[in-house]
């Protein structure tokens, strides 16, 4: 289940070299482009703006040319001698070629940035040595080839690379005349459109191109470092993006973890609930069923889906089931609880009607800040039928046993009584083992039939407020016999006369004599065993402290426990079932006391109880009459 | 008060019989009358007329508590003494039986040398 959940929640795997590679080489690539693109633009740009400024720069020539010969020679013409050779005569003016020629070299010589000439193939005499560089002659021949007016290249020469732009000069009607007439003139058949000539005008081309112009560069600059940032913050976007989902996916698989966890913790809980032999059932604050365990199923035989939302009385035979809604109200509103908290056994409906004994706990707790109810019930029908038979079973055997030890008991007291004639003085101590034994097996038979009873549960105790005094008088008084068998004397030491307790007279005297006939067993032959009640605070504590051999130290944890002896030997020698202190304990704890002993091996043994202190003022008559407790249980020493 | 001298013992075991009858007869001087059952006792306890009925609990047929109610039916016998004999001698078994209308409760085994001076003991505190 986890490892799907975290199949399924898997994230994509996050390629964050791939991805990087991928924007650095795609803005390498845009990068260069851009830059490339921005080299191109600036160069296209520049060389428009050249070619733009040559023709500006040549046209200006030309229609200088143009208003000279059409406005200047043309008003003079006649009245002044329009010579090429005009330099040393002052009444002659330069015509236009000549001008024009003059006029470029000037302005090269004013402005070196640029350069102009003028060149033809059919130069006058006069001009024949300018000389007619290959490019400008290819120019020349295009222009003559292709009929046009303009032609524009660029050359790369040691001062850098150049921008030359060529106009075609073609023959005016004011030429023609002139030219095809002049005796100088190297071609005669010129015709209006004719290329005379071609003015080139050559711009170097600045380094940087237009890169170089600030502006332009800081623009193109920003917008590169405008792209780097972007880039970075890109992959700074990226680096905050993927850790936030790594952050969401951890805490997406965390989550998903602890739904598993509790979900796989839910489904434990539930197999466990459902698997267990007790039924759990939950109600609300009204009654209505929230939850009906598998077992609790099987016990009450309804399937889940009849009893959840219905109102658990429904499980109850009546009169529980019409008092059980008010029980609820009432504890809701009093919070007085006759139930929770208490297991008790009570009376179950099963969906055939049947009735069965069944045990209830409940115990409250809050869900959603409502109150929720759980209740655990354990069917109980076996265990009562069991307990019945076991019952029926012991009543039977001690009945049984009985019966036989009455007639062998009753037979060896009429003997040793002499009922039937004086024995024979050798027959006398065979009686007397006999019938010690025989009572030693009543005893017996009465402890078991005890202690069955104390692990039942079943003991019946009459408790009253009983002056202590009486019971230990009666106690000493009918143990004084056998102790007095056995050579031994009881002596009460120091006693509180006004001391009550709340006690089951029978039961105490139960446990005196168990206590008093140890101790007279253990003590050597002529001791004494001292009685005692002494008060401390709220408490009586009655001690019996015999000299006898003690109880040895590996024995002490066991003193209490049944079926227990410090040496089977000796209890063999002493008599005893290992049940007398067992029984003892059982009844002075259920009279709300507390018993044990200090003995040192070889120093006797002190056996005591505590009881609380009860107003003496409010005791019984003490007119009930005990049964017969002379040393009536066994030794455990 | 009148003596104790006519008992009507009513036990179904005949050991036990044959003893109590001895301590009863015997050894304390009783004028006793046995039966083995409790219908036998209901049929023969009128005739015999006891001062006081010693009966056993556990018995086939009648058990004692029955037989005491049979024996409270018989308008001569509804007041007479009747004490059980029992083993069932757990205080809550005693208390049973006292309200079923016993006098007392002697428990089995019993001393049979004592048995008289305890049935004189129990006749004692009986109101008459």
């Amino acid at each position: 289940m986890l490892i799907d959940r975290q199949t399924t929640l898997r994230m994509p795997e996050l390629k964050g070299g791939t991805f990087r590679t991928t924007v650095i080489l795609l803005g390498g690539f845009f990068s260069v482009a851009f830059i490339a693109l921005t080299l191109w633009a600036s160069h296209t740009a520049q060389r428009d703006e050249m070619v733009r400024l040559a023709h500006s720069y040549s046209q200006a020539v030309m229609t200088f040319r143009a208003f000279y010969a059409e406005t200047v020679v043309g008003r003079v013409v006649g009245v002044v001698e329009i010579t090429h050779d005009y330099h040393d005569n002052p009444h002659a003016l330069p015509i236009p070629a000549t001008m024009t020629l003059e006029l470029v070299d000037y302005m090269n010589t004013r402005d070196r940035s640029l350069a102009i000439a003028q060149i033809s193939d059919y130069p006058f005499p006069w001009r024949a040595d300018r000389v007619l560089t290959e490019d400008k002659r290819t120019a020349l021949d295009a222009l003559l080839k292709s009929g046009e007016d303009m032609l524009t290249w660029t050359t790369s020469e040691k001062g850098g690379r150049m921008l030359h732009h060529a106009m075609a000069i073609r023959m005016e009607a004011t030429c023609v005349g002139c030219h095809n007439s002049h005796p100088d003139s190297p071609r005669r058949d010129w015709k209006i459109g004719d290329l005379r000539a071609i003015q080139v005008v050559t711009v170097p081309f600045r380094a940087g191109g237009l890169l170089a112009n600030d502006p332009l560069r800081a623009t193109a600059g920003f917008v590169l470092l405008s792209f780097v940032v972007a880039l970075l913050s890109l992959f700074a976007m990226d680096s905050r993006v993927r850790r936030f989902l790594r952050l969401a996916h951890d805490s997406a698989i965390e989550r998903a973890e602890a739904a598993t966890a509790l979900e796989e913790q839910a489904r434990d809980t539930r197999a466990i609930l459902d698997n267990v032999l007790d039924g759990i059932i939950t109600i609300d604050q009204r009654g209505i069923v929230a939850s009906f365990s598998a077992s609790a199923q099987r016990i009450f035989g309804y399937p889940e889906d009849e009893v959840i939302g219905r109102n658990v009385s429904m499980l109850m035979p009546q009169p529980y089931r019409s008092e059980h809604d008010g029980y609820l109200a009432r504890y809701l509103s009093t919070g007085v609880a006759h139930v929770i908290g208490i297991g008790r056994e009570v009376t179950g409906r099963r969906k055939d009607g049947r009735h069965f004994p069944l045990e209830l706990s409940i115990s409250e707790t809050t869900h959603d800040g409502q109150p929720l109810f759980i209740g655990i019930v354990r069917d109980i029908t076996e265990r009562k039928r069991v307990e019945q038979l076991k019952n029926e079973f012991v009543s039977k055997v001690s009945h049984e046993l009985r019966t036989p030890l009455t007639s062998i008991a009753g037979s060896l007291g009429l003997l040793a009584g002499g009922a039937v004639g004086q024995l024979p003085e050798q027959a006398r101590p065979l009686v007397d083992i006999a019938r010690t034994n025989s009572n030693r097996l009543t005893r017996l038979i009465d402890d078991l039939l005890d202690m069955e009873k104390m692990a039942a549960g079943k003991l019946a105790f009459d408790l009253r407020n009983e002056p202590l005094m009486p019971l230990l008088h009666q106690a000493l008084e009918a143990n004084q016999t056998y102790a007095e068998q056995l050579g031994v004397r009881f002596a009460l030491r120091e006693c509180r006369e006004d001391v009550a307790v709340r006690v089951d007279r029978w039961r105490l005297m139960q446990v005196l004599s168990n206590l008093l006939s140890n101790a007279a067993k253990y003590a050597p032959r002529d001791s004494v065993v001292e009685v005692s009640a002494c008060v401390h605070d709220q408490t009586v504590r009655v001690a019996v402290k015999d000299s006898g051999p003690g109880i040895p130290e590996a024995f002490h944890d066991g003193v209490f426990q049944r079926f227990s002896q410090a040496d089977s030997s000796d209890s063999r020698q002493k008599g005893g079932t290992g049940l007398g202190l067992a029984i003892t304990k059982e009844l002075i704890e259920h009279m709300g006391g507390r018993i044990g002993f200090e003995s040192t091996p070889g120093a006797g043994a002190t056996f005591y109880f505590d009881l609380p202190i009860v107003d003496s003022s409010n005791v019984s008559d003490g007119t009930t009459t005990p049964p017969d407790t002379t040393h009536g249980s066994t030794g455990n020493q | 008060m009148s003596t104790l001298q006519r008992i009507l013992y009513v036990e179904d075991d005949l050991d036990i019989q044959a003893i109590a009858r001895l301590a009863l007869e015997n050894v304390a001087g009783f004028t006793v009358h046995v039966c083995s059952s409790g219908e036998a006792a209901v049929r023969e306890a009128g005739a015999f007329a006891p001062d006081l009925v010693l009966l056993d609990v556990m018995m086939p047929g009648m058990d004692g508590p029955s037989t005491l109610a049979a024996l409270r039916a018989q308008p001569p016998l509804a007041n007479t003494p009747v004490v059980f004999m029992t083993a069932k001698v757990q205080p809550s078994e005693v208390s049973h039986f006292r309200s079923l209308g016993a006098l007392d409760v002697i428990a089995k085994p019993f001393d049979p040398m004592n048995l008289g001076t305890q049935l004189r003991a129990i006749w004692d505190t009986c109101p008459r």
